[in-house]
């Protein structure tokens, strides 16, 4: 599979901003629609969620949408003997689309080269002695979910007590708190969920406290507590505990290290993260890590229409 | 009797039985680890695949070479 993977430029992205012919009007949209509407799912309005082969000027050479191993190497053998009957003039767009990217608006513009970039992992924790998993298929037991989250460089340097100090200990701004609890201290194990409205923020703290200076790496420990809920239509919401530990380079402003587990209980469930049946309290986990440089980890969070992100978003 | 306890709570984290321990500076680590996806969770990135659809374009044009393009509702890479 690897081998056959390897003749192909591979690439993942989220399917319902290029399926979408109302909004999705920018050349990456409209390349993607042009095969994708000639592809495994081919009635109108449906979902274009699946596998495709492609020639970069857009011709379909094989899709469909499945997890088995075999029907995917098969996709990719009969793509590619289809690629080789093309000739070169079919194969390739006839400009150049670098000259086009300037015209896709896509938050991963924004990816804050000299900022933050936490990886965020969800999983369901063990359960009390004697409190069932009510999961019917064996993947929901065993799920877990990430996403990323963002801060731009200025709102890394606020993680840092601002008279770095051992023993001295700051709260996080509320708008980089509220980003963290609304966005990113949520119920996506099994499946994408909503994020918290700040109104739904019913306790929200999080420090940080200078634990080791050395040279100009400083060392933190970072410690909190939060509590959401919505209480209306669709009730859900996590009580968590979070505790951690990061250190960060003065003189290149940059964290040198990040790790922050939070861990409490989750509770209800909302349209599509899978939690129908299981909506009453239960252990959750969730991770943030720093994120690699690499094209796998730029992917940009979920969440980056929330009002809280608007500072990572914005074009100044 | 201090490796008895640290069996002890390895195996409350593994999730064979009960509740782990409370999250504290002691059973940090475990929590991490035990939330952290496994390597073999993350097989899906032993291929490199690029973050957009149209990175995959741009590369595929230079190369002359055909784009294998894995598309959910959610980003697969990240959320979904």
């Amino acid at each position: 599979m690897l081998t056959l993977a390897a003749k192909f430029v591979p690439a993942a992205d989220e399917v319902y901003r290029m399926q979408n012919l109302t909004t999705g009007t920018d050349p990456e949209c409209r390349l993607f629609q042009k095969f994708a509407e000639l592809g495994h799912y081919r009635r109108p309005g449906a979902t274009r969620q699946g596998t495709y082969c492609v020639t970069p000027s857009g011709v379909l050479l094989g899709s469909l949408n499945s997890n088995d191993p075999k029907r995917i190497a098969d996709l990719l053998d009969q793509s590619l003997a289809k690629w080789g009957t093309l000739k070169r003039e079919e194969r390739l767009l006839p400009t150049d689309p670098r000259k086009q990217q300037a015209d896709i608006k896509r938050p991963e513009r924004h990816y804050p080269e000299d900022g933050l970039v936490l990886n965020v992992t969800s999983r369901d924790m063990p359960r009390e002695k004697g409190q069932t998993n009510p999961t019917r298929a064996a993947w929901r037991e065993f799920a877990w979910n990430q996403d990323f989250a963002w801060f731009t460089k200025a709102e890394a340097r606020q993680f840092v007590p601002a008279e770095v100090k051992v023993g001295n200990k700051q709260d996080l701004p509320v708008e980089l708190l509220h980003r963290i609890v609304c966005a990113h201290l949520i119920d996506n194990v099994r499946g994408q969920t909503s994020p918290f409205e700040e109104s739904e923020v019913k306790k929200a703290r999080i420090s940080m406290q200078v634990t080791a200076v050395d040279g100009d790496v400083v060392s933190l420990r970072i410690e909190g507590q939060t509590r959401t809920a919505r209480e209306v239509r669709r009730e859900h919401g996590l009580d968590m505990r979070l505790l951690g530990k990061a250190t960060f380079d003065r003189t290149k402003e940059r964290f040198l290290t990040f790790e922050l587990v939070a861990v409490g209980s989750r509770w209800g469930s909302t349209q599509l993260n899978g939690r129908r049946g299981d909506t009453d309290a239960a252990p959750i986990g969730i991770l943030f890590t720093l994120a690699e440089d690499s094209p796998c980890e730029r992917v940009a969070p979920a969440f980056t229409r929330h009002p809280l992100y608007r500072p990572v978003m914005s074009d100044e | 009797m201090f490796r008895g306890l640290i069996v002890t709570l390895v195996v409350a984290l593994s999730g064979a039985e009960g509740p782990p321990a409370e999250l504290n500076d002691s059973t940090f680590a475990s929590w991490r680890d035990l939330i952290r996806p496994k390597v073999a969770e993350r097989c899906f990135e032993t291929v490199h695949w690029l973050p957009t659809f149209w990175d995959a374009v741009m590369t595929a044009q230079k190369e002359d070479k055909p784009i294998l393009l894995w598309a959910m509702n959610g980003h697969p890479l990240a959320c979904t």
